[in-house]
């Protein structure tokens, strides 16, 4: 099934600052609504085979054809198609223990990132059996005596484990033992969707979706002037089933 | 034609000056025959090259630009750990005292391709450090600011800078007039004017300049304004930062950026396809260069390509604009016997190739507000401090310019990926995960400044680059040797710069303010005055063959052509006699002008149309 999760990732944070700021500010390409509601005239422009109508234009690589072919099909569908319930289903109980991790409520909507996390924490022989044991005394036990008893209890193994999965979700990176990040997930790594930056009303070094000369301003309520553009929650309010501590 | 050498002009490296070089000679009133020889391969495409800076584990200057055998290249990591950075597995064979921190890309645009987009011009005072200021080991330049300054101007206008008029007419002269508006300064820059600005520090009334940056604040020559993406080192996505393949496209005569037709390009005509195009050959090493023995003139380049086969191509004129270490290690490596009978190598019957090796080398201060100054938004500097860069007392001490960084502790603890590692680990019960973590991350670092003050250098025979007699690259090529250390005048620059640092954030209202010692570092020297400090490189690589009016201590004039073979020049950082606090590029490129004008007109009477 073909969802916004994956669409989204067609489009570089340049594509959506530029497309924002410089050609066209009703054409927002992080807004899943928008996208579907334009999806005609991008189709138009990303299959454009002359190159001074192609989008993105040179000397940025057009789009392969798979990638057309996924949007034609995402964009045919009869109404937004933002998430897989399938994938939605199959992420639950990872994405349960993430937010709780994490302080982020809305990890559930991007599943596609969760699985992607999920099986490069698999790939770590160091904490393939820690994860999986951690989410299921997550699932099983009431969320304070997980806190009490597991993460803050005496073996120390599964807040190691803990530690490895929050900072996958803030950085999209595992770290190394001297505390720097030592692997982003290869060249379709994760590096761009690292939490940290929403949480520090910021973006991606690298990324910026919002265009604009937004940081001559303090950001502002919705993720405004952080440079992350219109997708930011604002920073530090998560919008529901807060982990606050008791 | 059989007889003639093969072309009018052979540049040694498409970088910065070799780009924009070939553009000149390619749209020169003459019909020139130019061939670029670069070390490195084409560029492939920005996507590529922004995915490799995702990718990789360090976000340093080099991580976007690959590294061969056959044109190998430092990285600022080989210079990180004092365990191991004088090993042989890297490419500098870094003899010491100290580390020489700057790096540079042997790839199609060069160094340029990660360079910050700062295009400062020389001050006129500058030019004269040492008829000026007395300072013992100084040099003055053999040409003053008034030479340059329409060769800034020139360059401002093809790279396409931001400024202020109103805020720089006071140190470059009247009539300046940059060629777009200056980028916004940053909220955190804004803090800065508002608690900084006008007070007394270290004898000096703060003010707080915007930066002239290659870096559009509008569409200019087809390249769209910044959108502040936060990573101008070591790539901007988007293209609003100048980086050298606009020239070269042009030079070879393709078509950089087509006009889009839903977008109009705006002021600045793009650099039209070149009515004579240059040749260009990648992956092509010059290891050699010859002399005809009755001339003197320069008879050939030889260069390997990756595959290991030698060639050697042949010019009317020769520019080597490798950048210092290369440029130096190719003279190094070219024997030549001078009229009297020395034995010497190409360029260098002064003894001066490969000495006076410079830097801006660098003092970073941190720390944390009270208010809230939002960074990692923006470029990744918008706005600096001047004042420290010129005055009576430099008679005593390094002169330096501070930059405001954007980008919080990012430069030297590797924020915020780091400050999350830090707070999950070593926050109390109930802290280290959850909404807390998240909160406290915030709060970090929506309040990390860091500020950095670059310091000039003097020349001295005791910095320099050397060949190295054990270790060769992946041709067979001997490797660079560098010795380095910082004399005590730019050591002095240091206690100096911390007073004023300490004193800038204090009046920004920062506490925690640090300056912490990474003890893995070899970059650590102790003042007389007892300060013990780490450095850091800029990335301002100078002074390997410096101009000069005395061919008996200099190695080009200021032409940049070398005093020993009158069709060979020798253009970039390494023909700065002296550092100043400029960030080099602009000059550099001023030079590169300069001297694509003296080869023209001379070309144009030699070569038959």
């Amino acid at each position: 099934m073909i969802t916004w999760n994956n669409i989204k990732r067609f489009f570089r944070g340049i594509d959506i600052a530029m497309m924002r700021s410089e050609v066209d500010n009703t054409i927002t390409l992080d807004q899943p609504q928008t996208v579907w509601t334009s999806g005609d005239g991008i189709y138009a422009r990303v299959s454009n085979q002359n190159p001074s109508q192609v989008m993105p234009p040179p000397p940025y690589a057009p789009w392969t054809p798979e990638m057309i072919q996924q949007f034609g099909q995402w964009r045919d569908t009869d109404t937004v198609v933002l998430v897989d319930p399938a994938l939605q289903m199959q992420a639950q109980s990872f994405v349960a223990l993430s937010e709780l991790l994490t302080g982020f409520s809305d990890l559930n909507q991007d599943p596609v990132l969760a699985l992607r996390y999920l099986s490069r924490l698999h790939a770590r022989s160091d904490l393939a059996t820690g994860v999986d044991e951690l989410i299921q005394t997550h699932a099983a036990l009431p969320r304070e005596q997980f806190i009490h008893d597991v993460l803050e209890g005496p073996d120390t193994n599964p807040k190691r484990v803990a530690q490895a999965i929050i900072l996958l979700w803030y950085t999209g990176a595992f770290f190394n033992e001297a505390g720097f990040p030592s692997d982003f997930g290869g060249a379709k790594g994760q590096y761009t969707d690292g939490l940290v930056w929403q949480a520090i009303e910021a973006h991606p070094m690298g990324y910026s979706a919002e265009g604009g000369r937004y940081w001559q301003r303090q950001p502002g309520p919705g993720g405004r002037d952080t440079g992350l553009g219109n997708t930011a929650q604002r920073p530090g309010q998560p919008a529901t089933g807060s982990n606050e501590l008791a | 034609m059989s007889d003639g050498p093969d072309y009018d002009v052979v540049l040694v490296g498409a970088g910065a000056v070799g780009s924009l070089m070939a553009y000149k000679l390619a749209h020169a009133d003459t019909k020139l025959r130019v061939l670029i020889l670069e070390a490195g391969p084409p560029y492939d495409s920005i996507e590529n090259r922004v995915d490799a800076y995702y990718a990789a584990a360090s976000k340093t200057p080099d991580a976007p630009w690959p590294d061969a055998p056959q044109a190998r290249r430092p990285s600022v990591l080989d210079v990180a750990n004092k365990q191991d950075w004088q090993d042989e597995k890297y490419y500098l064979r870094q003899k010491g005292p100290l580390p020489f921190s700057s790096t540079y890309e042997r790839y199609s645009g060069g160094t340029a391709n990660h360079w910050l987009g700062t295009a400062l011009r020389l001050l006129p005072e500058d030019f004269e450090l040492a008829s000026r200021y007395k300072v013992d080991g100084a040099r003055d330049w053999p040409l003053k600011y008034d030479d340059l300054e329409k060769y800034y101007t020139e360059a401002e206008r093809e790279i396409g800078v931001s400024g202020s008029d109103q805020q720089w007419t006071n140190y470059y002269g009247e009539g300046l007039k940059f060629p777009m508006p200056e980028i916004p300064q940053s909220y955190l820059d804004q803090q800065y004017v508002k608690k900084v600005e006008g007070k007394e520090i270290n004898g000096q009334t703060v003010k707080v300049l915007s930066t002239p940056q290659a870096r559009n604040s509008q569409w200019y020559q087809g390249r769209p304004p910044c959108v502040g993406n936060t990573s101008c080192v070591p790539i901007c996505p988007v293209r609003a930062k100048y980086d050298p393949s606009h020239h070269l496209k042009s030079a070879l005569g393709q078509i950089q950026m087509p006009t889009n037709s839903i977008k109009v390009p705006g002021p600045g005509e793009y650099p039209s396809p070149a009515p004579n195009p240059a040749e260009i050959s990648y992956k092509s090493v010059a290891y050699r260069i010859d002399v005809d023995a009755k001339s003197g003139l320069i008879s050939g380049i030889a260069y390997k390509t990756w595959d290991g086969q030698e060639n050697r191509v042949t010019a009317r004129r020769y520019v080597l604009c490798a950048h210092a270490v290369e440029n130096a290690k190719l003279l190094l490596l070219s024997p030549w016997t001078t009229p009297e009978g020395k034995q010497a190598t190409v360029a260098n019957s002064s003894g001066q190739v490969g000495l006076n090796l410079m830097d801006h080398t660098i003092l970073l201060l941190w720390g944390l507000t009270k208010e809230p100054v939002y960074p990692f938004r923006g470029p990744l500097s918008t706005s600096g401090i001047s004042n420290y860069r010129f005055g009576a007392a430099r008679k005593e001490r390094a002169a330096y310019i501070i930059e405001i960084g954007n980008e919080g502790w990012n430069w030297p603890t590797g924020a915020p990926l780091t400050t999350v590692h830090q707070l999950t680990t070593t926050a109390g019960s109930g802290e280290w995960f959850g909404v807390k973590l998240r909160e406290a991350t915030h709060q970090h670092c929506i309040r990390q400044v860091r500020l950095a003050a670059e310091f000039e250098s003097l020349p001295s025979k005791k910095s320099c680059v050397v060949l190295s007699k054990t270790d060769v690259d992946g041709l067979g090529i001997p490797r660079p040797e560098i010795h380095y250390e910082l004399s005590e005048y730019t050591q002095r620059g240091f206690d100096d710069a911390l007073i004023t640092l300490q004193g800038i954030l204090d009046a920004l209202g920062t506490t925690e303010v640090q300056s912490t010692v990474d003890p893995n570092s070899p970059g650590v020297f102790t003042t007389k005055k007892g300060n013990t400090f780490q450095f850091r490189g800029a990335g301002h690589i100078m002074g390997t063959h410096r101009m000069g009016k005395d061919p008996g201590d200099s190695v080009v004039d200021a032409d940049c052509r070398s005093h020993d073979h009158p069709n060979l020049f020798l253009v970039g950082g390494g023909s700065f006699p002296s550092s100043g606090t400029a960030n080099p590029t602009l000059t550099i490129l001023a030079l590169a002008l300069r001297a694509s004008e003296q080869i023209v007109t001379e070309l144009k009477s030699e070569v038959k149309p």
